[in-house]
């Protein structure tokens, strides 16, 4: 099982209270932390996709509260855990709609329109050095991973559909599994290359 | 602010009943900002469905970096997706993998190597063996050559061998009858000193031949006058011949008999010359006998060697 570094320096959570909030996460399945960053990971893209300026800042401050009301109440009865931590995430995004006083009604499905082309303004510079990032993470790693992603993401339409099938059956697993199997790489990837272009 | 989760205690009364499995359109809906509050709580609390969310996502963003997506789905994608810095930077790196895992493909790989270049394919991988193959018939035709030229040397120095062994043998035979024939003859010499010197007895000598033969011993009696000699002809006798004594050392003749006649009584015939005893010291001598024809001049015939010991 892989190592999970937590990085909660940021917060307010003391290092008791954290405990604590990680085995309520886990809930009952030591999971290594990797329930709370997979809890985590669902907040910051719940909040980008409420379009607001910090998601990241927005999760660390949901799941601070339902740490506070662990440590205040000794328990929640909410299960599973990820809904309680939704429900205080609406509550964490609607202050910070206040907060920013902007006129945005709270509605799910608004859709928010801006320039696409300034949306895509990403210079060729970048885009460049994104993408030697990518292919120095990509070789970082294991060849028989870079081979599965590579075959993976290959091809298009049914030709790709076909070909995932295959790789399905090669390795012995669902394709529900090779799918999470891929987006786990890809998102270790993905990791690679931001790290890679903040160095940079 | 307030802090609504601190100040609104939540208890399973919050808690939802079970849903439906949610296709993928609404999942895509939602990544669009296009989605009711409640079935967002399911994305959120459903771990099933938060995964199938993420590869949704992932698959929405690789269709738009591969210009796929069309119509309105493009127009929600460029205006609600793009908006946020962080799922431009989704955008950015499907964008990024697609041209990696095209660069990856599109490099030459040893398999198709072999299906599109096999002739050099084959000889880059085994040009080794190959050359060691090469290498090895020609140290092989090397060492067959050698192998038959020092059997083709073997045999003809065994031939040789076997030539200077009979050769050999044949010499050491000839030496062992000159030695019966030197012993002999000194018992011969040992003989005829001791013996009385009334009579006088002619010596037949041989003709003289390239061989090793040994030398005729002639015992000169003292106070002889003469010493008879026998001179045996090789072929048919002639009519008439004579005989010339010769000093080997000097080759100078020192003595010639007036014509003879050859006997031919004998069995073999000989010519019999009697040469005086007076000029003979005691050492080597050659008698050239030379046949008298009329008309011409005389012819040799034969040599014969001897050696003169003075009693």
């Amino acid at each position: 099982m892989s190592v999970v570094t937590l990085d909660r320096r940021d917060s307010g959570t003391s290092g008791t209270s954290f405990t604590r909030l990680l085995r309520w996460l886990d809930d009952g399945i030591d999971s290594k932390g990797e329930r709370y960053l997979e809890i985590r990971r669902r907040l910051v893209a719940y909040f980008d996709r409420r379009n607001r300026s910090a998601p990241d800042t927005l999760a660390d401050e949901t799941l601070d509260r339902v740490s506070r009301t662990l440590e205040e109440s000794g328990r929640i009865k909410v299960t599973p855990p990820a809904r309680y931590c939704y429900v205080v995430a609406r509550f964490v995004l609607l202050e910070d709609i206040r907060r920013s006083q902007r006129e945005i009604p709270f509605d799910e499905t608004r859709p928010i329109s801006l320039d696409p082309a300034a949306n895509r303004a990403e210079t060729d510079e970048a885009a460049e050095r994104s993408l030697q990032c990518l292919t120095r993470c990509l070789n970082r790693l294991k060849p028989e991973d870079r081979n599965l992603i590579v075959e993976y993401y290959r091809d298009a339409k049914r030709q790709r559909i076909d070909r995932r099938r295959e790789l399905a059956r090669g390795l012995g697993i669902t394709m529900n599994a090779l799918a999470i199997r891929t987006w786990r790489l890809r998102a270790s990837l993905e990791a690679c290359v931001a790290a890679c272009r903040n160095r940079r | 602010m307030k802090d609504f989760a601190a100040s609104h205690p939540i208890d399973t009364r919050m808690a939802m009943p079970p849903t439906p499995p949610m296709s993928d359109d609404p999942l895509i809906r939602y990544l669009l900002g296009a989605l009711p509050a409640d079935e967002v709580a399911r994305t959120m609390v459903d771990d099933e469905l938060a995964a199938r969310l993420r590869l949704v996502e992932d698959d929405l963003v690789d269709s738009y970096a591969a210009g796929t997506l069309t119509g309105e789905q493009l127009q929600r994608f460029e205006a609600f997706y793009l908006v946020s810095p962080g799922r431009r930077g989704k955008a950015a790196f499907a964008k990024g993998l697609q041209t990696a895992v095209e660069r990856a493909t599109h490099q030459p790989r040893p398999v198709q190597k072999v299906t599109t270049q096999p002739s050099r394919h084959i000889w880059r991988e085994s040009w080794w063996p190959l050359a060691t193959a090469a290498v090895l018939i020609l140290a092989v035709g090397v060492l067959f050559l050698q192998n038959f030229t020092l059997r083709r040397e073997l045999h003809e120095t065994a031939r040789q061998i076997e030539d200077a062994s009979q050769r050999a043998a044949a010499a050491s035979q000839q030496i062992e009858v000159e030695r019966k024939a030197a012993a002999a003859a000194k018992q011969a010499l040992v003989d005829a000193r001791t013996a009385p010197a009334l009579a006088v007895v002619s010596l037949v000598l041989v003709p003289q031949t390239r061989g090793v033969t040994s030398v005729s011993i002639v015992a000169v009696p003292p106070g002889s006058s003469a010493v008879p000699v026998n001179l045996t002809l090789e072929a048919s006798a002639g009519t008439a011949y004579d005989v010339a004594l010769r000093d080997p050392a000097s080759n100078r003749t020192i003595w010639r008999s007036s014509p003879l006649a050859p006997d031919r009584l004998r069995k073999i015939p000989t010519v019999p010359v009697s040469l005086p005893a007076g000029l003979l010291k005691a050492q080597h001598y050659a008698l050239d006998l030379f046949e008298l024809r009329s008309g011409s001049a005389p012819e040799f015939v034969s040599s014969y060697a001897f050696e003169v010991v003075r009693q």
